[in-house]
């Protein structure tokens, strides 16, 4: 593996677990422990796991105008959201395309922009770019990715698991909340309940300098009922399980958030944001494709990138497709146009060659998740 | 890596073993590694002729797909039914219960052609450690 690689703070935990690591988006980064990507995915579905998430990027704002600054950035409505809140947004550009989807954080004296580890450099310029244009009052941005490391513990028994560790009550928090608390001895760290997989559990942002001794106290804490360590393959079958969007697949700059599958983070009432006429006017106009989710017969797996026909001509293209463990069936998601998007209509996938029957499926396609 | 002494190998990561007028055709411990978690295997029919390096069906893991390609021309006489069952004893054993076909061999000059296992170890090596 190339030097240049980037490694995140648990690098040496993923080797000392015997991770295969691979070449994500410059990072070394973990695929799978020597558990396999299936087992690894049933273990976050049926009880614990524990991802290095650190790659993403961290970027803190400040100063009184961090709330209506962030605000004017993102589809969703900050100002809306209170102190200890989390939302899932689009930041999009002024032609209402997808630079990235974050999650943001609303905390006491700032606010803290999460975004994905493909498209670091770039969102950092945006936000830099767009606090000096800022004329609101002012605000600073700050990058803490890497000062910050991140954690995320996944499965229907994460919080029994974590809740000894945590010194304040995690009742107090729903879905898409957070709070800061002393966990494992280690203080100010970030616990917020949300994730990537359907399941309940929490993202945690905690010092770079202490994310090996909470690395081992959660896979402590969760070794009786079989915590593990859990690779980006997994990650991936999860999300897609949950439909859940991934930038570079289903959003892209040329998707806008509407056709991309996440116009639910898309508030148009609020008063102004970056994007928000472009949007406007293709919700105006009708879109001219939306994400389906759809089940393939046999076991020739859809692909990303593969072609999608109805009747004998191509009306689109699969964006994320594979093998979802707990459906044991391979499934996809894909852009066609909105008059073919109905549950039930019948599609085709090229698969190599070979022209596979696929039928759309309501979205999630996994049913059971445990999150709140 | 195993790389059993008794086989012969492909670049594609193929080996085959010679059993009389037979040969036995499976992906190598490198190749499964490699793919991950092995989720269906499609293996062409009892009968069907196949022509040295050309693809005679694939491997689908649950992060990739793969081809296979033939290492030799000959005829399918046999294949495993026990990877459609499970499919992860490729995983779990590829040179041996994760054994893929069984084929009659029209030439056999082609299997001198194909890599000893110390070349076989060398090309793995060099795509382990390069870059």
């Amino acid at each position: 593996m190339g030097g240049n690689l980037k490694r995140t703070p648990l690098f040496h935990e993923h080797v000392n677990h015997q991770a295969k690591l691979v070449d994500f988006n410059q990072w070394e980064m973990p695929v799978q422990y020597p558990t396999g990507i299936l087992r690894e995915h049933e273990i976050v579905r049926t009880a614990v796991g524990l991802f290095d998430v650190s790659h993403m990027g961290r970027f803190e704002v400040t100063g009184p105008g961090a709330v209506p600054f962030v605000h004017d950035l993102i589809t969703n409505d900050l100002e809306k959201a209170e102190p200890g809140q989390l939302l899932y947004a689009a930041m999009c550009r002024e032609d209402g395309g997808v630079l990235d989807d974050v999650t943001v954080y609303r905390m006491a004296d700032r606010v803290m922009v999460v975004a994905n580890a493909g498209n670091l450099s770039r969102i950092w310029d945006w936000m830099e770019t767009r606090a000096l244009a800022w004329v609101g009052p002012p605000v600073e941005v700050n990058d803490r990715s890497t000062e910050l490391a991140q954690l995320a513990f996944q499965g229907p028994r994460a919080e029994e698991v974590i809740r000894p560790l945590v010194a304040a009550d995690l009742n107090t928090i729903g879905y898409y909340r957070f709070l800061v608390a002393t966990v494992a001895g280690i203080k100010d760290v970030v616990v917020s309940r949300n994730g990537y997989t359907g399941e309940d559990g929490f993202e945690i942002y905690v010092s770079s300098g202490r994310s090996r001794d909470l690395w081992r106290a959660l896979l402590h804490a969760g070794e009786s009922i079989g915590a593990a360590p859990i690779g980006l393959g997994a990650r991936d079958t999860l999300r897609l399980e949950m439909c859940y969007c991934l930038y570079g697949n289903e959003l892209n700059l040329d998707v806008s958030p509407l056709e991309g599958g996440i116009g639910w983070t898309v508030k148009m009432k609020k008063t102004d944001f970056i994007g928000k006429d472009a949007l406007a006017a293709q919700k105006a106009a009708g879109l001219t494709r939306s994400i389906v989710g759809f089940a393939v017969e046999g076991q020739r797996m859809p692909r990303h990138g593969q072609a999608l026909f109805v009747g004998g001509r191509e009306v689109g293209i699969v964006t994320s497709g594979g093998f979802c463990p707990s459906l044991k069936q391979g499934m996809g998601l894909g852009f066609v146009p909105p008059a073919l998007s109905a549950v039930g209509t019948e599609l085709e996938v090229d698969i190599r060659g070979a022209k596979v029957p696929a039928r759309v499926v309501e979205r999630p396609f996994y049913k059971h998740a445990s999150h709140k | 890596m195993n790389v059993p002494q008794d086989c012969r190998y492909t670049k594609e990561h193929e080996w085959v073993r010679v059993e009389g007028d037979i040969v036995l055709v499976g992906i190598t411990d490198y190749a499964q590694s490699a793919l991950g978690d092995i989720v269906f295997v499609e293996l062409p029919k009892v009968g069907v002729k196949l022509v040295a390096e050309q693809p005679f069906g694939s491997v689908e893991a649950v992060k990739a797909v793969s081809d296979l390609f033939s290492p030799v021309n000959g005829e399918v006489v046999e294949i495993n039914a026990a990877i459609g069952d499970d499919p992860t004893v490729v995983n779990k054993s590829p040179h041996g219960d994760g054994w893929m076909i069984k084929t009659k061999v029209l030439d056999a000059t082609q299997i001198d052609q194909l890599l000893s296992p110390a070349d076989y170890e060398k090309l793995v090596a060099g795509l382990a450690g390069g870059h």
